[in-house]
């Protein structure tokens, strides 16, 4: 009985799944102009972002000034966290700030900063902004936006695919549900 | 050297049953087309004599990099023979992989068995170039007895797959579609990881050699919509269209041309692991072999990977599984893994202990 019911329940997750549509979320990099100020070992990079959600974003290289640093302190309007950025996005260490469009007005808008890519997928460290209340929201695989306001990513792993289902929660992005297969 | 090939033939079926021995390895010829393959021939074979080609260096280091990754594949899937699916492909990649060794500089047996052992994981065992769904087209091609695959039916088979990802796989369908589907022997997926190789094949083609030796993902650009992004998993034609633009810009084009015209189409022809297949002047194996060794130059070119290319240890291992399969914890805390265990619950534990099988067979195997 219980089995048939987890059957049931699976079965019924399923359908939802597949009828979900998304939109074709993409990811914008912010208009923004640079502006690196160094002091010994230090380096801050202050930017004046062109985007409604963002008062204040700061990228602080934690102890190297030559831009190859891989920690940093990266704030973003009032929410600070110290992220370790493994994989250099261009010559000059650029680092973009992206943004996640969401899928419907309750979902937060959603940013970006660029951490590694591997054969499993992309990682960001992602940051919430809704209703001037911003927030870090951790290292996470790329995520898409769907249409219903949850969202979706994906892992390889060889021949594995691994996809875990997000839901925006109590202003938290928490997993619903992961499935590897085969 | 007739009775050296009979003899080496008998050898082969006594150790290896009923596994088809590499006929097309040792009939065939490095590919005369190829001016790189020509030169290094030549090279190669200066002072043989020319009634001798049989018998030339590049045969035997082929012949035995092939039993070497037959000895490695048989004890990672525990296969007394190794099954079709894996022979055909690596009959196919075998000269290409040993010419590769040398143009992209992998000297050593340890930094070779790291490479090999992520792309034992990565390619399922060499069985496949293209992501795939096991349907039944699929199980009739593993099962057919040929011993080289029948590509017209491969084709077959990869455009069957089409609409699971297109309209069936909720993320694929969202993401990366079957334009951007995994092809390769690394299985190189999403937009931006193909435009990585093609930069780099293109730079290879002009001769430039600062950019052929990138490991370039990064592709900022202003789409049709005026939004500017960077390339992610999915681009549209129009999209392709701007990025070949900022391609030219840099002395480069998005080559052959025909991926502008229809990129799925061609980079479908391009996975086939079957001679003559590609989009001319580019071979398929070169796309299936090369963009292997173009994802292998981040290890080489970053220094959190480079020191540990040549050890043979388990951080080694694990640090090279981050720079294949990507950063994460669980691969910085690898001594806290145990692969005797039944790590079942934890897929990333698994795939390090996947890896690190294949490492040391791979190693076990060179150096018998």
């Amino acid at each position: 009985m219980i089995l048939t019911l987890k059957r049931a329940r699976v079965f019924l997750w399923l359908i939802l799944v597949l009828t979900i549509q998304s939109t074709s979320a993409k990811y914008i990099i912010i208009n923004r102009e640079t502006n690196q100020k160094c002091q010994g070992d230090f380096c801050t990079e202050s930017l004046t972002i062109k985007d409604s959600d963002i008062s204040n974003f700061e990228i602080k290289a934690l102890g190297n000034k030559d831009g190859q640093a891989k920690n940093f302190q990266i704030q973003l309007n009032k929410a600070r966290a110290q992220v370790t950025i493994l994989d250099q996005q261009n010559k000059s260490g650029f680092i973009a700030l992206l943004k996640v469009s969401p899928a419907v007005n309750k979902s937060p808008s959603l940013y970006a900063v660029y951490a590694t890519s591997g054969s499993a997928g992309r990682y960001y460290h992602y940051f919430s902004v809704q209703a001037h209340k911003t927030q870090y929201l951790g290292l996470m695989a790329e995520l898409i936006a769907l249409k219903d306001g949850s969202y979706i990513s994906h892992e390889s792993d060889g021949p594995r695919q691994i996809t875990s289902y997000w839901q925006w929660k109590k202003n938290q992005m928490v997993l619903v549900k992961e499935e590897v297969t085969p | 050297m007739k009775y050296f090939w009979i003899t080496l033939l008998c050898l082969s079926i006594t150790a290896c049953q009923i596994e088809q021995k590499p006929e097309e390895v040792t009939q065939r010829p490095i590919e005369e087309n190829d001016e790189q393959n020509q030169n290094d021939s030549e090279q190669e074979d200066s002072g043989q004599d020319e009634n001798n080609q049989g018998d030339n260096p590049t045969t035997h280091e082929i012949t035995k990099l092939h039993d070497n990754i037959t000895c490695a594949l048989k004890k990672v899937y525990s296969e007394n023979a190794l099954p079709l699916k894996r022979t055909r492909t690596l009959n196919f990649i075998v000269a290409r992989l040993h010419q590769d060794f040398k143009s992209y500089n992998l000297t050593s047996d340890t930094e070779k068995a790291h490479f090999l052992a992520q792309l034992f994981h990565e390619s399922d065992g060499l069985s496949a170039t293209v992501e795939r769904v096991l349907g039944p087209t699929w199980r009739s091609l593993f099962n057919a007895p040929e011993t080289t695959w029948q590509c017209d039916n491969y084709l077959d088979a990869v455009n069957e797959d089409d609409h699971y990802f297109n309209h069936s796989y909720v993320y694929s369908k969202n993401s990366y579609r079957s334009k951007f589907r995994g092809r390769g022997l690394i299985q190189l997926t999403g937009c931006f990881n193909y435009l990585g190789y093609f930069y780099h094949s293109s730079a290879q083609d002009e001769g430039l050699i600062s950019e052929a030796e990138l490991h370039k993902t990064y592709f900022p650009y202003t789409d049709s919509e005026g939004d500017y992004i960077q390339a992610g998993m999915f681009c549209s034609d129009s999209d392709l269209e701007i990025l070949n633009q900022s391609f030219k810009d840099s002395g480069l084009q998005l080559v052959p041309q025909e991926l502008l015209s229809d990129f799925e189409t061609t980079v479908d022809e391009l996975a086939l692991p079957c001679e003559a297949r590609g989009v001319y002047p580019f071979k398929s194996e070169r796309f299936i072999v090369d963009s292997s060794f173009w994802y292998w130059k981040k290890c080489q070119n970053q220094s959190y990977f480079s020191p540990y290319i040549d050890q043979n240890s388990d951080q080694a291992i694990a640090r090279m599984t981050e720079c294949i399969h990507g950063k994460n914890s669980v691969y910085q805390n690898y001594a806290n893994i145990d692969c005797n265990a039944n790590n079942s619950s934890n897929w990333r534990k698994q795939s390090y202990c996947s890896r690190r099988k294949a490492f040391k067979a791979m190693l076990s195997c060179f150096k018998r």
